[in-house]
């Protein structure tokens, strides 16, 4: 199942799977001296908080790139203790990104898994790969779209054949395009899916 | 006794050229220690108007041969100008009388084009002179030794002053300025511009407080205006007529002259010339060159080279040539169509016989009746001396927040005697407590609320109270975003499916809302989302609404010649060529309608193939035009329903509607009154989007955006991308009450849709006589704005057949 609010449920693991939630980007920008409100972490954790009580998932997995940067203590942190309160009897997988060097030692009460994680008939990873005889569901490289005919760039999940790219969580994100010819995708619009390609 | 500026004298003597009185008042004013504002034409003489005094001084009181291992900066004279490509030029003009009268001077340039030695000569105060542009001149100011290399500063001169008084480059030079007399002891400032409608005003922004002269140059210049007056008389004028059908005269003046220079308006009209003038050209095909901005450096670098040296022949150009670069050997200069303003067409008539004390000559070549009309107003005016004013922009928070963090670099600031100094600049002399504590807030602490900015880290108040900035990468960040030069950018016209169909002007397509009509590319378009840099629109369905259509990429006639060709056009028997072969036309005009007329607004109410125009007059320049014909559209069309089209030229507007109505006065003072000028403005144009667009220049400048280096991206900055529009929607989202958003909305109703002069216009209307006449055609001067009307329905072939039909069958009528 997949959402317009960029995440995957997986009923039968009861699990909601996103990618790329990047918790603490703004406070990475204000430590380098860019001045940006924060806000936008508190917004992200409560739509994963609405999708859950929408799905009555028990299970989250984060596909990598958690955290955006150093676990200093910050605003972020706060929102996640808070909201992590809110939601204590979640199970928390998260695979660690290329943004996540700090996760093991941030002490966040979730399963760390360095590298990949196999559950048949998927593999759950960072980073698309094309070793793995399972299906893979990955995050990383942010696809966004530009499709003919809606000329803005949109979130999108780009489904394929051995595997499938969730689009990044995080509101405050950019984004890679992806060539929309011949490929899968659910383009997330608002509230809705849009299902393009064959 | 010797005269005090005897050395320069003797030395133009063995040049043999002459003094002119105005470069010796500089000299003794320079040299007793005074500061002031020199007006006059490129190529009178200025550059050695302003440096004479430095010399004099340096011939005076030759500076003691300095003792090894002294490292005490020898920086005498700040030259400051504004382009990076006039540097290099005024780096040789100020050597060579240098080295000719044996001044043991090196002359460096600071910009960021300049050699590595250039560089280090200059930060480390080893230059007796420094070529530099106001963003280099921050960047220097970022460091904090910059307080010993500006120790011994004798002499400021700001070249060119007229390109940044009017713009946030000239904002951020006030302000380093003010920084300036904090350093140096003090020292005569003199300004070089060309004349200003408001010279007392562009005085008093460079030299605030002190009790400074402007001097006047060569004025009056001798400036030799010739008009090439087509053979046939005409009584209807319409765009594009005329232009190629002289190409066989100016050909042949081109082939008179040494070297010359043909002016365009636009980059496809210096096209067509260049394109037309090659398939005649008897000489060499390398003597004739082309220059404009879209071309590659490399090719504009070579035709330049080629004036330089005399190896072309001619150049056709748009503005690109209009700065004071010298090139000598130009003898003629033509411009091909309106000259939109007067300063504008004095500023290219200098660039021919780029001499001191030989007379400008520019030869005008019509596109269209009525510009025979524009050049003899323009003549006038020069001979009046009534040229434009450039108005100084205020309160730009965005400057300023960056300006805070360069002195905070630059050794530190104490919040009180900054703001006392900020105050000193004419830009910020208004600023309010309130205003100087948001930006303060910006720098420090990220925002108002303090709450919704933790951990931010950029200026930090230490326990002295001095305000610095303490990290090193925030620092290298700063220094590389330094500047605030940004160029207007075109926006993609798409259809929905993907199908690219041109690119129009951000500033046109800003001002429709979705679901708004209008004509490009022959069709009629609506618009359905403006996204990303790129406008969505699909073809549109009949039905009412207003349809707009885009004018292309021709700048509005400035108030000031529209006003002169008004006065021109009133009266019926002027003298002069041009006015003599118009003489038809006006009088048809005469005849038909009536004349434009002081204090009176002339309107007409025309039935024509079954549509009927109201055409207004204001004579306010194309954009102003526009804007009153949007306003007007959007209160109309609340009280009628029915599709109204708009258009506007320089002289004023015209809207079309397929039915008959009662017309009038009352009517059109309601649509023409200045009341409630704000609202209906919002009504009629997004200033969301506008904002969310205008935000991208802030941004920039107040260092929300990561400075992104030519080439390679420097690998601290890679976790720090993100777009303006990103951030835009963020502070919209979590601090509306942002500082800068205000600061972006201000800038859409002050520089976008020049309120000021909208409303000034109408409130001028609003004054005037309503003179409305209901002829029974077109009339002379509604014939070009009909015309104007179906171009871009219409193959650019259909079009012109169209025009001259029913131009030649008016003629018929009316001959």
């Amino acid at each position: 199942m997949l959402f317009a609010d960029r995440a995957l449920f997986w009923p039968r693991a009861s699990a909601l799977l996103i990618a790329d939630l990047h918790l603490g980007k703004a406070d990475a920008f204000r430590a380098a001296g860019i001045a940006l409100p924060s806000g936008g972490t508190r917004h992200d954790l409560d739509r994963i908080g609405t999708l859950i009580d929408r799905t009555k998932a028990a299970r989250l997995i984060v596909l990598g790139d958690m955290l955006h940067g150093s676990t200093k203590p910050k605003r972020w942190r706060e929102a996640w203790d808070e909201w992590h309160g809110r939601h204590a009897t979640l199970c928390i997988d998260v695979i660690a990104g290329n943004h996540d060097r700090a996760l093991a030692s941030a002490g966040l009460d979730v399963v760390h898994h360095e590298d990949a994680l196999a559950i048949a008939p998927f593999e759950l990873r960072h980073a698309p790969s094309q070793a793995s005889d399972a299906h893979v569901i990955c995050g990383h490289v942010h696809p966004v779209v530009r499709l003919p005919g809606i000329m803005k760039r949109w979130s999108a999940f780009v489904i394929g054949e051995e595997q499938t790219i969730l689009p990044a969580f995080s509101a405050f994100t950019g984004g890679a395009e992806v060539d929309p010819i011949g490929a899968r995708l659910a383009v997330c619009n608002g509230a809705e899916i849009a299902l393009f390609g064959p | 006794m010797n005269a005090i500026d005897q050395p320069l004298l003797d030395w133009f003597a063995q040049r043999a050229w002459t003094v002119a009185p105005f470069q010796r008042e500089v000299w003794r004013r320079f040299l007793r220690g005074e500061s002031g504002l020199l007006h006059t034409p490129t190529g009178s003489g200025k550059t050695l108007a302003a440096f004479g005094g430095p010399l004099l001084q340096a011939l005076q009181s030759p500076a003691p041969p300095r003792a090894k291992g002294d490292r005490s900066t020898q920086l005498r004279v700040l030259w400051i100008t504004p382009l990076r490509a006039l540097a290099a030029d005024s780096v040789k003009s100020l050597r060579m009388p240098i080295d000719e009268l044996g001044i043991p001077w090196t002359v460096a340039m600071r910009t960021g084009d300049a050699s590595a030695r250039d560089r280090r000569l200059s930060k480390e105060g080893r230059a007796e002179v420094v070529v530099i542009t106001p963003e280099s001149l921050a960047l220097m100011l970022s460091y904090p030794e910059s307080s010993d290399v500006f120790s011994a500063l004798s002499a400021v001169i700001v070249d060119e002053w007229h390109e940044l008084i009017g713009n946030k480059r000239g904002v951020l030079l006030q302000l380093c300025l003010a920084r300036l007399r904090k350093l140096a002891p003090p020292y005569p400032c003199w300004g070089l511009s060309a004349t200003l409608g408001n010279l007392d005003e562009a005085r008093d922004v460079l030299l605030p407080n002190f009790a400074a002269a402007i001097v006047s140059g060569a004025t009056p210049r001798a400036f030799k205006l010739e008009t090439l007056v087509p053979a046939e008389t005409t009584r209807f004028p319409w765009a594009g007529h005329l232009g190629l059908s002289q190409l066989k005269p100016v050909l042949e003046r081109l082939l008179e002259a040494n070297t010359s220079i043909v002016f365009t308006n636009t980059r496809s009209q210096a096209e067509l010339w260049h394109q037309a003038l090659a398939a005649v050209w008897p000489d060499a095909p390398e003597t004739l060159a082309l220059h404009h901005g879209s071309l590659s450096a490399e090719l504009r670098s070579q035709a330049e080279k080629g004036l330089r040296e005399g190896t072309v022949r001619c150049v056709v150009s748009t503005s690109s040539l209009d700065l004071g670069v010298d090139f000598p050997a130009v003898d003629l200069v033509f411009q091909i169509g309106s000259p939109k303003g007067i300063s504008r067409l004095l500023q290219r008539s200098g660039r021919a016989k780029h001499r001191p004390g030989e007379p400008g000559h520019i030869v005008c070549v019509p596109a269209h009746a009525l510009e025979l009309a524009e050049y003899a107003a323009a003549r006038d005016s020069v001979a009046r001396g009534d040229i434009e004013p450039r108005h100084p922009p205020t309160l730009c928070l965005d400057v300023l927040a960056q300006h805070c963090v360069t002195i905070a670099l630059g050794g530190g600031f104490v919040a009180e005697a900054l703001l006392a100094e900020v105050r000193t600049t004419h830009a910020f002399a208004g600023l309010s407590d309130e205003m100087w504590q948001q930006t303060i807030d910006f720098v420090v602490q990220g925002g108002a609320a303090l709450s919704n900015y933790p951990e931010y880290r950029k200026v930090v108040r230490d326990d002295e109270g001095v305000f610095r900035v303490p990290d090193r990468a925030v620092a290298t960040r700063h220094r590389l975003s330094i500047g605030t030069i940004t160029s207007d950018s075109a926006i993609d016209v798409r259809f929905m499916k993907g199908k690219r169909l041109g690119s129009i002007e951000e500033a046109f397509l800003s001002r429709l809302r979705p679901g708004d009509r209008f004509q490009f590319a022959g069709r009629t378009l609506t618009l359905v989302r403006l996204e990303n840099m790129a406008a969505y629109v699909r073809v549109a369905k009949a039905g009412n609404g207003v349809v707009p259509r885009w004018q292309g990429g021709r700048m509005p006639l400035s108030s000031q010649l529209g006003a002169a060709v008004e006065r021109l056009l009133s009266l019926p028997r002027q003298a002069g060529r041009e006015m003599i072969h118009l003489r038809p036309l006006i009088q048809t005009q005469a005849e038909m309608s009536a004349l434009p007329a002081k204090q009176t607004l002339l309107v007409e109410w025309t039935q024509f193939d079954d549509k009927w125009y109201l055409t207004v007059y204001p004579f306010a320049g194309r954009a102003i035009n526009e804007g009153i014909a949007a306003l007007a559209t959007t209160r109309w069309s609340r009280l009628i329903t029915t599709t109204f089209a708009y258009t506007a030229n320089d002289y004023g507007l015209i809207i079309g509607l397929p039915r008959q109505t009662l017309m009038d006065e009352v009517l059109l003072r309601e649509l023409l009154s200045p009341e409630k000028l704000i609202e209906d403005l919002l009504a009629c144009v997004n200033v969301g989007e506008l904002s969310r667009r205008q935000f991208r220049e802030i941004a920039r400048i107040a260092g929300l955006l990561p400075p992104s280096m030519p080439g390679k991206k420097p690998r601290t900055a890679r976790h720090l991308q993100a777009s303006a529009g990103l951030i835009f929607d963020v502070l919209q989202r979590f601090d509306p009450g942002h500082v800068l958003l205000s600061q972006a909305q201000r800038e859409v109703f002050e520089a976008q849709l020049d309120v000021r002069e909208l409303s000034a216009t109408l409130a001028r209307c609003a004054r005037s006589t309503i003179h409305l006449t209901e002829p029974i055609y077109l009339s002379p001067l509604a014939f070009p704005l009909w015309a104007e009307r179906w171009r871009a329905e219409w193959s650019n072939e259909a079009w012109k057949d169209r025009v001259a039909f029913t131009s030649e069958q008016m003629d018929l009528r009316y001959s």
